[in-house]
C-alpha cells in the first residue's frame, strides 16, 4: 500500500493553522481583542478541519500526526509568550505551564531511551490538557478571570507532569511488539 | 479596535464554554465508567483512567469558571 505524499491537503490546512500565530501576534501587538479572538476561533474550527480534510481525501499519514502534534505545540506556546508579553496573561502561570511543558518534552525523551526505540509516550491527560491551552488563550484574549484559568491549568499540569513522569521513569517500560516474519 | 460590542464577545464565549464543557464533561464520564468496569488492569486502562479524570476536573474549572464570570 502506497503512503500519500507528506505534501497533501490536510497539512496544507494544519500549515495554514500553524501561521495563525502571525496575526495573531499582530492583533496583540495592536490591542485589538476582537480580531484576535476570531483568529483564535478560526484555528480552533481548522483544527477541527484538517481531521476531516485527512479522512476525505484519505491523506492520513504518520506524519501528519507528528505535525498536528508538533504545530499545537508552536502555535500554543508561542500565543502564550505574546500574550504574557504584551500582559494579556499573567507571566508567572504561564512561566510555570511552559517549564512544564519542557520538562515533560525531556521526560519524553529519557523515556525513548529507557525503551532502546524512538518512541511516542502515549499521555491521555496531557493530550486533554493540550486540548485545554486554546481555550486557555481565548480566555487571556477575552480577558475573562484570566487568572483563575491559568493558576487552575498550572495545577493540574503540575499534576499530570507528576503522574507521567513516574510512568515515564519508574515504571516497567513496555516490551517491543512481536516482528512478524 | 471593535466590530461588535464586548457582550456579544462575552456570550460568543461563554455559549462555547457552556456547550463544549457540559458536553465533553458527560463524555469523559461515561469514558472513566467504561474503563472502570474493564476486567483487566492495564498500564493503558490506568492512562485512560487518570485522563478522564483529568479531562473531567478541566471541563469542571471551565463551568465555574463561567458561571463566576457571568453571576458575579
Amino acid at each position: 500500500v502506497r503512503e500519500p505524499s507528506i505534501v497533501n491537503p490536510a497539512n496544507a490546512v494544519t500549515l495554514l493553522r500553524g501561521l495563525s500565530i502571525f496575526p495573531l501576534a499582530y492583533f496583540v501587538h495592536q490591542d485589538w481583542r476582537q480580531p484576535a479572538f476570531a483568529v483564535l476561533l478560526v484555528g480552533g474550527f481548522m483544527d477541527l478541519v484538517d481531521g476531516w480534510v485527512a479522512k476525505a481525501f484519505d491523506c492520513r499519514t504518520a506524519f501528519g500526526a507528528v505535525f498536528d502534534s508538533i504545530t499545537d505545540g508552536i502555535l500554543y506556546g508561542s500565543s502564550l509568550v505574546v500574550l504574557a508579553a504584551y500582559g494579556w496573561a499573567p507571566a508567572w502561570p504561564v512561566a510555570v505551564i511552559l517549564g512544564l511543558g519542557v520538562i515533560n518534552a525531556v521526560f519524553r525523551v529519557l523515556y525513548s531511551r529507557r525503551v532502546g526505540r524512538t518512541v511516542n509516550y502515549h499521555s491521555v491527560a496531557m493530550e486533554r490538557l493540550t486540548g485545554n491551552l486554546a481555550f486557555l488563550i481565548g480566555f487571556a484574549i477575552v480577558a475573562s478571570l484570566v487568572w483563575y484559568y491559568f493558576i487552575a491549568c498550572a495545577v493540574i499540569m503540575a499534576v499530570v507532569v507528576v503522574h507521567d513522569a513516574k510512568r515515564m521513569l519508574v515504571d516497567p517500560v513496555p516490551a517491543p511488539a512481536p516482528v512478524s516474519s | 479596535m471593535t466590530f461588535v460590542p464586548d457582550w456579544v464577545v462575552s456570550l460568543t464565549a461563554t455559549i462555547i464554554v457552556i456547550g463544549t464543557c457540559s458536553s465533553w464533561l458527560v463524555v469523559e464520564i461515561v469514558r472513566l465508567r467504561r474503563a472502570l468496569r474493564e476486567p483487566d488492569r492495564t498500564p493503558e486502562r490506568s492512562d485512560r483512567i487518570f485522563g478522564s479524570i483529568i479531562s473531567s476536573m478541566i471541563m469542571i474549572v471551565g463551568l465555574v469558571g463561567a458561571a463566576l464570570f457571568n453571576l458575579t
